[in-house]
């Protein structure tokens, strides 16, 4: 292949041979016809020639967001491990039968009863 | 008539190389935006579609084509009778880089120039655009080819312009 059909190959997502590719990219003549062709793409589409990558910022209501839900982790985290211990507390066996009486309180008739 | 909602996802799943496609292929934003609603009808009136993805997106952009050129033919008619506005490819008078694309476009080969436009603005395959220009795909490469070397010659001054403000 020569070096148009290489690039342009290489540009499109068409097949290609990469060892031609390097021997495209190994000559000057080459390399420039691949800058000139990534630039006239970008100008048909009215792009930039590229696009700086950089990490994505977060704005302040999403920092707001973010807070707002590592605090909700962190309190259901809490609530599942302090939650478990009382509720077997509660349920323990035994927890339902009334305690032994300590004291009978009985009522007599006296005065003022018929 | 194909499902509406059918439609609609073909539409909106091509809706942006359609726009890119055909923005440069009439040379206005503005029947760009007209042409490609008129795609969109188009599809959604269309008795059948097209079973494979390949062939659905290679149709949908031949509807497009199809349009823009009968774009052109109006505007030369027109222009030929002395009335309406001037061309989409007559360059405005403050010759930005838009406008000296859109005229190296119109200088080249109209068929190359769609094939082209077709891969590079509207994103489709050697083979989507076969189909849809009914080309072979050895055509489809060797018309690319020389509307990119064509193209690369006209534009040189945008083209280092634009290599330049990377640098």
């Amino acid at each position: 292949m020569d070096t148009e059909s290489v690039i342009s190959a290489f540009l499109d997502d068409e097949a290609f041979d990469p060892a031609d590719l390097a021997r495209v990219l190994a000559d000057a003549t080459g390399r420039d016809l691949l800058l000139d062709l990534v630039a006239l793409r970008a100008l048909i589409r009215e792009e930039p020639v590229a696009t700086p990558v950089r990490p994505p910022r977060l704005s302040r209501s999403k920092w707001i967001a973010v807070g707002f839900l590592a605090a909700s982790v962190l309190f259901g985290a809490g609530a599942a491990w302090l939650l478990p211990p009382l509720l077997r507390q509660r349920s323990a066996p035994g927890a339902a039968v009334p305690p032994t009486p300590t004291h009978v309180v009985t009522f007599e008739t006296g005065v003022g009863a018929p | 008539m194909a499902n509406n909602a059918d439609a609609a996802a073909l539409f909106a799943a091509h809706q942006p190389g359609l726009l890119r496609y055909l923005r440069r292929a009439v040379g206005h934003a503005d029947a760009a935006r007209d042409l490609t609603q008129d795609v969109f009808v188009r599809v959604a009136g269309a008795g059948s579609v097209p079973p494979t993805e390949d062939e659905r997106r290679a149709w949908i952009f031949r509807i497009a084509r199809n349009l823009a050129i009968d774009h052109h033919r109006r505007h030369q008619i027109r222009r030929a009778a002395g009335t309406g506005a001037r061309g989409p490819s007559a360059s405005p008078a403050t010759q930005d880089t838009s406008a000296l694309v859109n005229e190296a476009l119109a200088a080249i080969d109209p068929l190359d120039r769609d094939v082209f436009l077709l891969g590079e603005a509207g994103g489709l395959s050697y083979a989507e655009i076969a189909l849809a220009c009914e080309l072979t795909v050895p055509a489809v490469r060797s018309r690319i080819h020389r509307a990119r070397l064509e193209l690369r010659e006209h534009l040189r001054g945008p083209i280092a312009a634009a290599l330049k403000t990377r640098t």
